[in-house]
């Protein structure tokens, strides 16, 4: 019984510095992928996962191994939710610019995100991943689960579709008068 | 400009977002309600296993959040019937290909099976069930498709050369692990109920401790609303009946914030 006291202690303890190093990223992962709220919740269910799983939490890849579940996660809640209208869809998919942003770099953000979001899922996860969370590829690979040489793959042919997009969108661009979107057009 | 430079301008959130928040109100009461699980902490003691569930659907038109998942066969509305009901193939690797296309004589199947080297249940669920739900609480917790599909445990090593798990099509299937506590998740567009349902496991795979329990659809056949699950379980704790009408976490152990 003592021992089983103990080794509670120590799992308490080190639950207690996962969860203090690596909330706040699990938090931002989820956020950028989901409402406020939702990211709120994925993230609990995802330190839930950890605690009961402790000893699976491989200790060198915590956070990897962190971010596959939330990930996991945010797939089943968007799959589960399919009666969502789709006006909250775009809402979750297209963050609302922050209060203070100018307004160039709204209309920057919001451009930017309709070419990230018109890429094809598996390209645009490449890109997050290592343009958002900063993965090497053997991590990133091991998050999607799939090989590295596969996700280098899928991450070389992501840039080049989203710079194409963004050339295409600039000769667009070009041909037709400039104008700021409204708030409709950029959720439709 | 160039692609590092659009994903940094599209990123909603910043890198220093939420620096302190597991240490803000929320965040100390996600953390404080994880600790304090009853379920959690009753399960701590023995320690939890890491559960992990292969379920696959035999029907799920009209049945709504039941079955969930098929492994990649070609599709067809109606059950096979003819030849054997199921074939236990051993391969040069030491796996083992298990062809079903008749949900008859389990305890035969479990026989061979076991003969083989394969700690197996194979059990029918009660009319009344559409799925039969495991005894392990823990559920799986991995959910995916053929490129997405993460199995950081042994689930890879243990259904190593079965079909592959496809997402999208009539006819082709999916494999999933349930999140923690859910019973169900939705069924992918274009599903349709696979004639047979193949697989092939690799008994030294098999995590000690576990079996692989294989339960039959209620009635022996595949009905909208029944599906046929593969599930690793601990040993001597098979699966169980349980309703698709519940809820997908149950309220007294979900430790998630809520509102």
């Amino acid at each position: 019984m003592a021992s089983d006291d103990h080794e509670m202690t120590d799992d308490r303890a080190y639950f207690e510095s996962l969860y203090r190093e690596h909330y706040p990223a699990v938090l931002r992962f989820a956020a950028r992928r989901t409402d406020p709220q939702s990211a709120r919740d994925i993230t609990a269910e995802t330190f839930l996962a950890a605690w009961r799983r402790l000893e699976t939490v491989p200790r060198t890849k915590e956070l990897a191994w962190l971010y596959t579940v939330a990930r996991n996660m945010l797939i089943h809640e968007l799959r589960g939710n399919a009666r969502r209208s789709r006006l909250t869809d775009r809402l979750r998919a297209q963050p609302m610019p922050q209060p203070n942003d100018p307004a160039d770099t709204v209309v920057d953000r919001l451009h930017a995100q309709r070419l990230l979001e018109a890429l094809p899922a598996k390209d645009r996860e490449a890109l997050q991943l290592v343009e958002w969370e900063h993965l090497d590829i053997s991590t990133a690979a091991q998050v999607v689960g799939c090989t590295a040489a596969t996700f280098r793959v899928r991450l070389h042919r992501a840039r080049r579709r989203l710079l194409a997009a963004a050339e295409h969108s600039t000769d667009d661009a070009a041909d037709t008068p400039v104008r700021h979107l409204t708030a409709e057009e950029a959720l439709s | 400009m160039n692609s590092t430079h659009i994903m940094q301008t599209a990123n909603p959130i910043d890198e220093t977002a939420f620096a302190d928040s597991w240490a803000d109100p929320e965040g100390k009461a996600s953390f404080e309600r994880i600790i304090a699980d009853p379920r959690t902490a009753k399960a701590k003691l023995p320690r939890p296993r890491t559960g992990r569930r292969l379920v696959i659907g035999t029907a799920l038109a009209g049945a709504a959040g039941a079955a969930v998942a098929i492994v990649g066969l070609p599709g067809s509305p109606n059950h096979g019937g003819t030849g054997a009901a199921w074939a236990v193939t051993k391969n040069a690797n030491g796996s083992l290909t298990v062809n079903i296309n008749d949900y008859q004589d389990a305890a035969g199947l479990q026989a061979k099976l076991r003969a083989a080297g394969l700690r197996a249940n194979v059990v029918t669920a009660p009319d009344e069930c559409s799925v039969g739900q495991p005894n392990d609480a823990e559920g799986g917790l991995f959910l995916g498709d053929s490129s997405t599909f993460t199995a950081p445990y042994s689930w890879q090593r243990l259904f190593a050369g079965s079909p592959s798990y496809v997402m999208d099509g009539p006819g082709m299937g999916v494999v999933q692990q349930l999140p923690d506590g859910a019973d169900t998740v939705q069924p992918p567009s274009g599903f349709e109920t696979p004639a047979h349902i193949s697989f092939t496991v690799t008994p030294g795979e098999l995590p000690p401790g576990d079996d692989l329990t294989i339960g039959f659809p209620a009635n022996g056949s595949s009905q909208a609303g029944h599906s046929m699950v593969v599930d690793v379980e601990k040993t001597g704790t098979p699966m169980h009946c349980d309703t698709p009408s519940r809820a997908p976490v149950p309220p007294e152990t979900d430790p998630t914030p809520t509102g």
